[in-house]
């Protein structure tokens, strides 16, 4: 008797199992379940470029994902949030759909229905034969909802993170009107360059449209993608999420070890060594000139820097004040640097370029004497990297750099900050709207050299002519941030870590001692901005002048 | 001079810097860091010392600034009240229209940042006017009361409606926005005499004319949008496209009914939109060609004209290539086509007078705005046509301009233009 009923009862339960997720196949497209369509989309997957992807339309009940636009849009809120790599509306409580509570599934009833049948177990085989992954994880749930709006957008990245199988994307734009092309927005897949190293340009684009379902193996060292930055005043809902490897918890496809050895793989990634595909190149060689006779500013080196700087900072009182600034704060920001004559030249010349020069929009357009900061996952921008005297705003460019350079710049440096340029790095840089940035990175200090002290100089004169940088949410600007690590030191939090936030701007010249707790970077720029951020940077390894005296004394 | 000590480095500085101040000295010094250099601008002609030239200064300052913080207007506001009650000869205050100026619309001006208190500050700011116990009638200080009107419609009583309030509120709108065009209409025209230039700080009457003509340009938008639903969910986009999906979007104007307090005012709409176009077409003649004032104004007329001609061509469009009709009603619409080409055309041309007086060599928006014009211009002249080639010849030229100067922004218009299909893409893309 007893028997019977322990029998009854298991298969009670494996009836139910099946009718939960026989539910959940109805609410999906049926052409999933067909053979063909699986074998085709398997198919189609593994050949497609650059790695292992795919898409399909009209996934689920067009009603279910109308009433969960709805209910996204009636019960949640969303926040602006701005990273070096991103800047996206999320909603805070729902950053990850797995941990609601009971209330807020009362809210959001379809939405809920939607990661029930996301993850049921029929849906979850169909993923890991279609992409040929191997079983996927029941039990680990991952799923936020975003609203990319105009502005948002989201850098180069390849979502090698934690035990994340497959992700995948379920659009949510307006459903009654396509999603076009202009619009930005598309989800851009990038080719390597070498294990590790995307190449600049992507070659697949999808443009999304409601209920369209994408979808990309992660393949570490290989899946490489972006969100297009949102160009016009609409909105890009999506539900992102991943299937993640199967853990202990999961019924079934747990294979102990599997998840750690991944894990192991993927770490090996961070020492990739990037050398040889990094443009420009980061390293700085000791100065061949003798920096050991530049402690004094003759009046020679004052006419021949009054060329270029503002008369009004090589006075020496002018220069003193700098310096107590400099010692104190470690930081010092100059406006109007250059002198007028100077000044206004070249803002003429940057003007009419920025007006009558189409940019370069691929890596092959970029011309001499410009080169691409590259690879993407670093930084992208346009930088002087040779001559050219055919062009009269290149060449001012190229005399400006040359000034930065000169042993008279290095004395006049020194005055400000009792520091010795050892090295010298000076970039002429140019971050074209809707392309470029730096990612935030600890500064790469210089061991090859002994005696340096272990922060770098830099230098950021802003050359950037066209206003609408503050407020208007057209990145482009500059920041030096405590890192992570430094946070937690001190414990603090939220707006403390930002130590300078420099906004694009015109002759405005920042010198800071940067350390290897400070992490900097310029934010991407957007698209509607008026045109691109010009800037020069400059880094200097260093001695310290003051060390030098006291160990004299 | 300070000595650096050993703590090197910019989160160095930053970790001493925090254990050696106290938190007060520490929030002042980022509060210093984080307020702007305020240079005050004064005219060649005017007394720096002079107060009243200040506080002009400082208003001057908070209208070109990004307008997000109200710390310009609050000192602005406290120094007047400070001066106002604590001056024991305040009988000359009250004779310097100037000041009661600059008083009064930094006052209004609070109502933005203070919405609980916008019925309190702009009855306060109207008191200020009143104060003015100069000769006669002043001009400027009917102009600053035109601007409180007119900013207080919305702000404080439309702000309140909804689509079926029927109730009555306390105030008839159309004869309050009335009293505000009486005020400004009569008194803009002396302020921009040249005979008679009683004010050495042309910034100022030009801002505050300025201010007038951009919050009515407001009003109008609102008043003929209240209600509606079009692209909530979306925010309306000026570099959005109407597409074939979004003409064919359900209307989604709101009709009023008669009871509705704002249902007199969207009546008179089309009559307010003209005498606004007027007040700036006779404020453009006394402004500098080529300023940044000058491409503004000039722009709103050519956009207001545009505003004007589209019924008329989209009622000649519709007649044109809709489906075809039979010859009897085609007949019967033969005059009606051709009188709503002519006046379509007619507006589409003073708009792109004034767009083409809008051309800003800074501004690649401003020139793809005149594209846009000669690409509706081309629309309604007859297909196929000379005058037609030449009007989308135009505006492709100037877009290609405008494209290169703007990163590749209008490309997809362009190649829409560039299709097979032309006319017929160009008829349904706005930029």
């Amino acid at each position: 008797m007893s028997k019977r009923s322990n029998e009854n009862q298991t298969d009670l339960s494996s009836k139910q199992h099946v009718s939960e997720d026989e539910k959940a196949s109805l609410l999906f497209n049926p052409k999933l379940w067909t053979k063909e369509f699986k074998d085709d989309m398997k198919s189609t997957i593994l050949n497609n470029k650059p790695f292992e992807w795919g898409c399909i339309d009209d996934l689920v009940d067009d009603q279910l994902l109308r009433d969960i636009r709805t209910e996204v849009e009636t019960q949640i809120q969303f926040t602006e949030k701005e990273t070096d790599i991103y800047k996206v509306n999320q909603s805070g409580d729902l950053a990850n759909l797995s941990n609601l509570d009971s209330e807020t599934l009362q809210r959001l009833p379809n939405l809920f229905k939607l990661q029930q049948i996301l993850y049921s177990n029929k849906f979850r085989d169909f993923m890991s034969y279609i992409t040929q992954s191997g079983p996927l994880s029941n039990c680990k749930v991952d799923l936020s909802v975003n609203t990319y709006k105009k502005g948002c957008h989201l850098l180069v990245h390849d979502d090698v993170i934690g035990s994340r199988r497959i992700s995948f994307i379920i659009y949510l734009p307006d459903p009654n009107r396509k999603w076009k092309d202009h619009y930005g927005g598309g989800l851009r897949l990038f080719p390597t360059v070498d294990f590790n190293i995307p190449h600049s340009d992507p070659v697949a684009k999808l443009v999304p449209q409601f209920n369209q379902f994408a979808f990309f193996k992660i393949q570490p060292g290989y899946s490489w993608h972006d969100v297009e930055e949102v160009k016009v005043d609409k909105h890009r809902l999506s539900i992102q999420g991943w299937y993640h490897i199967p853990q202990e918890a999961d019924l079934s496809g747990f294979i102990p070890g599997e998840e750690k050895s991944w894990l192991k793989q993927n770490d090996s990634l961070v020492d990739t060594d990037m050398k040889n595909f990094t443009f420009p190149s980061i390293e700085r060689p000791l100065l061949t000139e003798d920096t050991s006779s530049i402690m004094t500013l003759t009046n020679e080196d004052n006419k021949y820097l009054s060329k270029y700087l503002s008369s009004y900072y090589l006075k020496s009182e002018t220069i003193n004040q700098l310096k107590d600034k400099f010692l104190t704060n470690s930081f010092i920001s100059i406006e109007d640097f250059l002198n007028d004559e100077m000044s206004s030249s070249l803002q003429k010349l940057i003007k009419y370029n920025e007006l009558n020069e189409p940019i370069p929009t691929k890596l092959e357009q970029v011309e001499q004497p410009w080169d691409l900061a590259r690879p993407p996952h670093k930084w992208q921008f346009l930088y002087l990297n040779g001559d050219d005297s055919k062009s009269e705003l290149n060449s001012e460019l190229i005399k400006l750099k040359t000034f930065f350079q000169s042993l008279q710049f290095k004395k006049y440096i020194l005055k400000i900050t009792d520091l010795l340029p050892m090295t010298q790095d000076i970039l002429v840089r140019r971050f074209r709207p809707g392309f470029d940035y730096t990612l935030a990175d600890t500064p790469d200090l210089n061991k090859k050299i002994d005696d340096l002290l272990e922060c770098i100089l830099e230098g950021t004169l802003s050359l950037t002519p066209f206003d609408g940088w503050i407020n208007e949410g057209n990145g482009g600007y500059q920041l030096y941030m405590l890192n992570e690590a430094e946070l937690r030191e001190d414990q603090v939090s939220g707006n403390d870590s930002i130590l300078i936030n420099k906004p694009a701007s015109w002759n405005s010249f920042n010198l800071v001692m940067r350390d290897a707790a400070v992490l900097e970077f310029i934010k991407y720029v957007g698209f509607n901005s008026k045109g691109s951020r010009w800037d020069v940077k400059m880094s200097w390894d260093v001695k310290d002048t003051q060390e030098d005296s006291e160990d004299e004394e | 001079m300070a000595k650096r000590t050993r703590a090197l480095g910019l989160s160095k500085s930053r970790k001493q810097q925090k254990t050696t101040s106290s938190s007060k000295e520490n929030d002042e010094e980022r509060e210093k860091s984080a307020t702007p250099q305020l240079n005050i601008e004064v005219e060649e002609n005017e007394n720096a010392d002079n107060v009243t030239v200040q506080l002009i200064g400082l208003w001057n300052s908070y209208l070109d600034s990004s307008r997000d913080s109200d710390a310009l207007l609050n000192g602005i506001v406290n120094e007047c009240d400070t001066l106002l009650s604590g001056d024991v000869d305040n009988e000359d205050l009250k004779k310097d229209d100037q000041f009661l100026a600059v008083f009064a619309l930094a006052l209004s001006e609070l109502t933005i940042f203070n919405p609980k208190k916008v019925h309190e500050y702009f009855e306060d700011s109207l008191q200020i006017v009143k104060l003015y116990s100069g000769d006669g009638e002043n001009d400027l200080l009917n102009v600053v009361e035109s601007k409180i009107i007119f900013q207080r419609i919305p702000l404080e009583y439309i702000s309140k409606l909804e689509e079926d309030s029927n109730a009555k509120i306390d105030v008839n709108l159309l004869k309050l926005i009335e009293l505000g065009q009486s005020k400004f209409n009569k008194s803009m025209s002396q302020l921009i005499s040249t005979d008679e230039k009683k004010y050495a700080n042309e910034k100022f009457i030009n801002g505050l004319i300025i201010e007038n003509i951009s919050i009515f340009n407001d009003l109008v938008d609102i008043v003929e949008n209240f209600g509606s639903k079009k692209n909530l969910d979306e925010g309306l986009d000026s570099e959005a496209e109407s597409d074939e999906e979004d003409g064919d979007m359900e209307d989604n104007t709101v009709q009023l009914t008669a009871t509705h307090p704002l249902y007199k005012v969207q009546e008179e709409l089309d009559g307010k939109s003209v005498w606004l176009r007027n007040e700036m077409i006779e404020f453009l003649t006394s402004l500098v060609v080529d300023t940044k004032s000058y491409y503004y104004i000039s722009k709103l007329i050519g956009e207001s004209f545009l505003k004007e001609s589209e019924p008329f061509s989209d009622s000649y469009l519709k007649m044109v290539y809709d489906e075809e009709e039979d010859d009897e009603e085609n007949e019967m619409n033969k005059s009606s086509i051709e009188a709503s080409q002519t006046e379509s055309i007619r507006l589409i041309l003073q708009a792109i007078e004034y767009l083409t007086k809008a051309q800003d060599p800074e501004n690649a928006e401003s020139w793809a705005q005149l594209a846009e014009a000669y690409i509706d211009l081309g629309n309604v002249q007859d297909n196929e046509s000379a005058e037609q080639e030449e009007s989308y010849k135009k505006a492709e030229e100037i877009l290609q301009k405008a494209n290169v100067a703007s990163h590749n922004k209008y490309q997809y218009i362009l190649d829409n233009m560039n299709s097979d299909s032309l006319s017929k893409e160009v008829e349904n893309t706005n930029i």
